[in-house]
């Protein structure tokens, strides 16, 4: 047999496996299907510590479009308003995908927030300390003419909290590479307020009642799983 | 891609039924990594209209590569012509190739098919090879996404230099037009710049044209290639903002369902259009430019 013709015959072997090879790689199992069903409106209670939903707003519609894209990304929203006792108005929004594979992951709220008028004057990663281990949160600050609106999130993919960017995709490979499709949540609290330090102390005091109010296996499909000093 | 290459015409038949043994496993074995990619692009992220360039680019790769073949061959031959790096570069493609295409990264799926073609290329005929078919492979990288992080890096300054322009030149018109961030006001209208408007996706398919245009033509002077290639951003960039300035004077004059409605997608032709003129016009203008200091040498 000539070489030529032989080259081209281990170059089809070559190609082959790669094509059945990255096949078989490919996740199947997804983490969503494989943990106890559950309702985001239930899981997060109407009333904790000294805060309760505020019935009287009701939370920002989005149109129909963004709310068509929406639904595609994530299999359960939730949106509340909760106020305290001394008046002090929280917005939390939670999103929750059941497939954190990369074409659907979580959308970051910077991206959001920009894409409907926004202008994000500041963000810049912070940990916030909570009694369940430190989170890895963002800190925003949206602007849209009148309304300031400083915004504290995080994300979670399977069962940890991380940063978004490079962390999560590192995540989302980790995942996929052991042959799993994770699932992610997105939680995001904010206040209207110019006032960027009072309003990020509010929003991690709610942070913190809502994440004491919640039973442990809720808790950490929020927070994810503490963080173990020993685990890279 | 190699199968374009011989025209069925029948004094070649001979050739290709000889070339069928060294030819047929490759193509076989692309078929078998990149038929399923392929399937999934027409039907998942070519279908949407951030990546509906994708298949232009690739049909323009295809038939610049089927143009330059005859060309590559005469310039190579195939006994011991294979390059050391072939197939090292083929190994790496193939890693990669695994990698995107289980983990859904379509940036290593489809920049994978670029080194694949080379690394083919490298190992069967050498490096001569690779050196005539350039163009090409160069040319496919535009099919290969950008990363969702560069894109929503870029199109936010894009998206308020466009706002911006837009305000400044309706206001000097006399025009009730203000401005917030990407928002803007012109009288009861309220209009949100979006992220197509930002014009990266159309800075990208216009670059590309460009770039198949002066192929195609084969300019000789390298001033008025590069020139030109420089020129298609501050054009893309004139476009965008004549297609945000169009969609804004249609709100106003005839209202928000006609801003939203036919005359959007209109306002796509605007810009294209004015794209080609400028482009053109730029062309001519790079032509009369060379010209005058061919004229001005002794």
């Amino acid at each position: 047999m000539k070489a030529s013709v032989m080259i081209s015959g281990v170059l089809f072997a070559l190609m082959v496996s790669a094509g059945a090879l990255s096949h078989h790689l490919t996740p199947s199992i997804k983490l969503a299907d494989h943990g106890p069903r559950f309702t985001l409106a239930d899981m997060i209670p109407q009333r904790f510590g000294d805060w309760t939903v505020d019935t009287a707003i009701a939370p920002l519609q989005v149109d129909p479009a963004t709310q068509a894209k929406l639904d595609k990304i994530y299999n359960q929203t939730l949106s509340r308003t909760y106020i305290d006792s001394q008046g002090q108005r929280v917005m939390l929004s939670l999103a929750y995908g059941g497939d954190q594979s990369d074409a659907m992951a979580v959308h970051k709220p910077e991206v959001c927030y920009t894409a409907q008028g926004f202008e994000v004057k500041s963000q810049q990663y912070g940990e916030m300390a909570t009694p369940y281990g430190t989170l890895p949160v963002k800190r925003l600050y949206a602007v849209s003419g009148m309304r300031q609106e400083p915004i504290t999130y995080w994300i979670t993919v399977g069962n940890r909290a991380i940063r978004p960017g490079m962390e999560q995709k590192i995540q989302q490979l980790r995942y996929g590479l052991s042959g799993m499709v994770p699932d992610g949540m997105l939680v995001r609290v904010s206040t209207i307020s110019g006032d960027l330090d009072a309003a990020y102390q509010v929003q991690d005091r709610f942070i913190n009642d809502m994440l004491q109010a919640l039973q442990g296996k809720d808790r950490v499909r929020l927070v994810g799983a503490p963080v173990q000093p020993t685990q890279g | 891609m190699t199968a374009m290459s011989y025209r069925p015409a029948p004094a070649d038949l001979a050739r290709l039924k000889a070339s069928l043994p060294e030819w047929l496993p490759i193509l076989l074995g692309l078929l078998a990594m990149y038929g399923p990619t392929f399937y999934d692009l027409f039907h998942g992220a070519w279908a949407t209209e951030e990546q509906a360039h994708g298949p232009i680019i690739l049909a323009l790769s295809l038939w610049l590569m089927w143009r330059q073949w005859p060309a590559m061959l005469a310039a190579t031959n195939d006994r011991g012509a294979a390059h050391a790096a072939g197939w090292p570069l083929m190994l790496l493609a193939l890693a990669l190739y695994v990698l995107g295409r289980s983990q859904q990264i379509l940036a290593f799926e489809l920049g994978s098919l670029i080194m694949v073609g080379a690394a083919l290329l490298l190992i069967k005929r050498g490096a001569r090879a690779l050196s005539v078919l350039w163009f090409p492979f160069f040319f496919m990288l535009f099919m290969v996404p950008l990363p969702g992080a560069v894109v929503s890096t870029l199109t936010m300054p894009m998206k308020m230099a466009v706002s911006y322009v837009t305000e400044q030149l309706l206001f000097l018109a006399g025009y009730p037009i203000s401005r917030n961030g990407v928002i803007l006001q012109i009288g009861q209208y309220q209009l949100l710049v979006a992220d197509a408007c930002a014009g990266l996706q159309t800075l990208l398919t216009l670059e590309a044209l460009g770039l198949f245009y002066l192929n195609v033509v084969r300019h000789t002077s390298a001033f008025r290639n590069i020139w030109l290639a420089l020129l298609i951003v501050p054009i893309s960039f004139s476009a965008n903002v004549v297609r945000v300035i169009t969609l804004t004077l249609v709100t106003y004059y005839l209202g928000d369902a006609a801003g939203q409605g036919f005359l959007h997608g209109f306002a796509g032709m605007v810009l294209f259009i004015t794209a080609l003129f400028l482009i053109l016009g730029a062309d001519t203008l790079l032509h009369w430019v060379v010209r005058r200091r061919q004229e001005g040498k002794p």
